[in-house]
């Protein structure tokens, strides 16, 4: 359904130089697939996102690539073709629901603003199918009248997630959408995107830089990094063996209540670069791994074990030689 | 061993009252609160948000006042003491806050920002002393010229935990060090702050979401409900 082909997303900086944020993406998704895209925050998983929305910021532009919707290439559309598109096919829940919300009206008027600009409903019509919305995301219908600063960060979340799916989108983006939400209320909004995901039969995009989130909900993971794709695996298989030193690195800096006490957590040395051109692999600096081939040449994404693919030659080199759990 | 008490709070009550027409409106946000915590001890306060933690962190950090009860910190009742005195002992007391962003002042250069507990303490300092901060939280020393929005999310929260510590404090608070920032990131600032705990034998009062991070971190657990305090194990989390 929507395939990304060798995407790469430049943003020109204050001294017109141009570099990559987001290098050479390629990744398919099927419908009914949930896909979780893991990284570090300023790893570009956000701006591949708004690329398919159409929605870069003036200074960042996709420079090279296709993004194929339903066999259309979209960065190929005008405007008004594209907007056609973008919430009755794509849609979009953002990170920060608090902002992202109009302070000075209403729920129902954010709502019913949807279905006057994309449709032909009567009010009466309209008013009548966002009252089913609510039920599917599970609010009360006395919560129309009140205005964002009014309903808690969970419902704000519902409600931006019946914005999204007021058209009967067929892929669903979820931008970080519990980061601002305590335990709990991430668990709901989990459960309640799993639901819809059914009813709907949509394909999902689900950002996140939490792996145990993505765990919960994906199908397929990949990690970014500095805006390579360094590994891919369906979920299980990337947690029950990851291969790059990144990943492993991730897996063990995760604290769990098992995490016994008094000995100190595994860290990853260092931290993200930001912005510059560079040789070799991304990860080299950080790597404990590295060698003089890292520091000259990019590891290519290659298969390494059935179905998981992972770009590292360290990893590449010593496959047949670790056990079970790894590194 | 015996132990030096570092905090104690002795049945500390606290209610706001909000004026509605015609109407007063009492609400207890402490009911008789209790706490001890001593040297090089760890205790994390937990809580669903609008419990009164944030409300007791204010009282032990002399920002609002209690209605009843004391606050002892190192043994003297700092509501029986001079502004001057007050301070003093306030000085004692570091905090690492939430937000790494928003809780360095984007003006100031990083030399300014570690230099500040020392001005206002009327301390007198060295630059190798403000050097030899930063390289105990592995940064250095040519981070000094520079400002806060130079640095990731995990450096500025290193640069907090630094002037946390300039003064060798007897008690840190840390409400939410690492909420903000990534996993791999996070897992860094624990040890620092475990590092540096074992280092300088400080007591640490943690406020925090993530209950298996407390249950890593702490000795003891006290839970928040309803303005009540209750102790908890690790277990029962």
């Amino acid at each position: 359904m929507l395939e990304v082909k060798h995407l790469t997303v430049s943003i020109r900086n204050k001294n017109g130089k141009i570099y990559p944020i987001v290098k050479n993406l390629s990744y398919k998704l099927q419908e009914g697939q949930t896909l979780a895209i893991v990284g570090e925050s300023g790893c570009g998983k956000t701006m591949q996102a708004m690329a398919i929305m159409g929605l870069l910021p003036p200074n960042i532009s996709v420079t090279r690539g296709q993004i194929l919707f339903q066999g259309k290439d979209i960065l190929k559309l005008s405007k008004k073709e594209r907007r056609e598109i973008n919430g009755k096919e794509i849609a979009l829940v953002f990170q920060d629901a608090l902002t992202a919300l109009n302070p000075v009206i209403t729920i129902l008027q954010h709502l019913l603003e949807v279905f006057k600009a994309r449709t032909n409903l009567t009010s009466d019509e309209a008013e009548n199918k966002i009252k089913e919305l609510l039920q599917q995301v599970e609010l009360p219908q006395n919560i129309l009248s009140s205005y964002p600063h009014q309903i808690s960060g969970g419902q704000r979340q519902r409600v931006m997630l019946a914005l999204a799916l007021a058209l009967n989108p067929k892929l669903l983006i979820a931008d970080e959408p519990t980061t601002a939400l305590d335990e709990k209320t991430q668990e709901q909004i989990l459960n309640l995107i799993k639901k819809l995901q059914k009813t709907y039969k949509m394909a999902v995009i689900f950002i996140t830089h939490d792996l145990i989130l993505a765990k919960e909900i994906a199908d397929k993971i990949f990690v970014l990094y500095y805006g390579t794709k360094i590994e891919e695996a369906a979920s299980k298989d990337l947690f029950s063996n990851p291969l790059h030193p990144y990943t492993y690195g991730l897996f063990k800096s995760i604290i769990t209540r098992d995490t016994p006490k008094g000995i100190p957590l595994f860290e990853i040395y260092g931290y993200i670069k930001k912005g510059g051109r560079f040789y070799g692999c991304p990860f080299k600096d950080r790597c404990k791994k590295s060698s003089r081939v890292c520091y000259k040449f990019l590891p290519p994404l290659e298969e390494l074990k059935p179905k998981h693919f992972c770009a590292c030659f360290w990893a590449k080199s010593t496959q047949f030689q670790r056990g079970k759990n790894g590194i | 061993m015996a132990y030096n008490t570092v905090l104690e709070l002795k049945d500390i009550k606290k209610s706001y009252v909000k004026n509605s027409f015609l109407k007063k409106q009492i609400t207890e946000v402490l009911k008789g609160a209790n706490l001890i915590l001593q040297e090089g001890h760890t205790l994390a306060l937990i809580g669903p948000s609008g419990c009164g933690k944030t409300t007791l962190l204010k009282i032990i950090l002399g920002l609002e006042k209690q209605d009843s009860g004391t606050v002892k910190i190192l043994g003297r009742d700092i509501s029986q003491i001079t502004k001057r005195e007050l301070r003093e002992i306030l000085s004692n007391i570091g905090v690492i806050f939430q937000d790494p962003y928003s809780a360095l002042d984007p003006r100031q250069t990083i030399e300014q920002i570690l230099s500040e507990p020392f001005i206002i303490n009327k301390i007198p300092y060295t630059k190798q002393t403000l050097i030899k901060a930063l390289k105990e939280v592995s940064l250095n020393e040519f981070d000094l010229k520079k400002y806060p929005h130079q640095f990731s999310g995990g450096q500025r929260q290193r640069i907090n935990i630094a002037r946390a510590l300039i003064l060798k404090p007897k008690l840190i608070i840390a409400d939410e060090p690492t909420s903000a920032l990534d996993v791999s990131v996070q897992a860094q600032i624990v040890n620092l702050i475990t590092k540096m705990q074992k280092k300088y034998n400080f007591a640490l009062l943690f406020v925090s979401h993530n209950l298996a991070l407390c249950k890593y971190l702490c000795q003891n657990i006290v839970l928040v409900k309803q303005g009540i305090l209750t102790e908890i194990s690790g277990d029962e989390l």
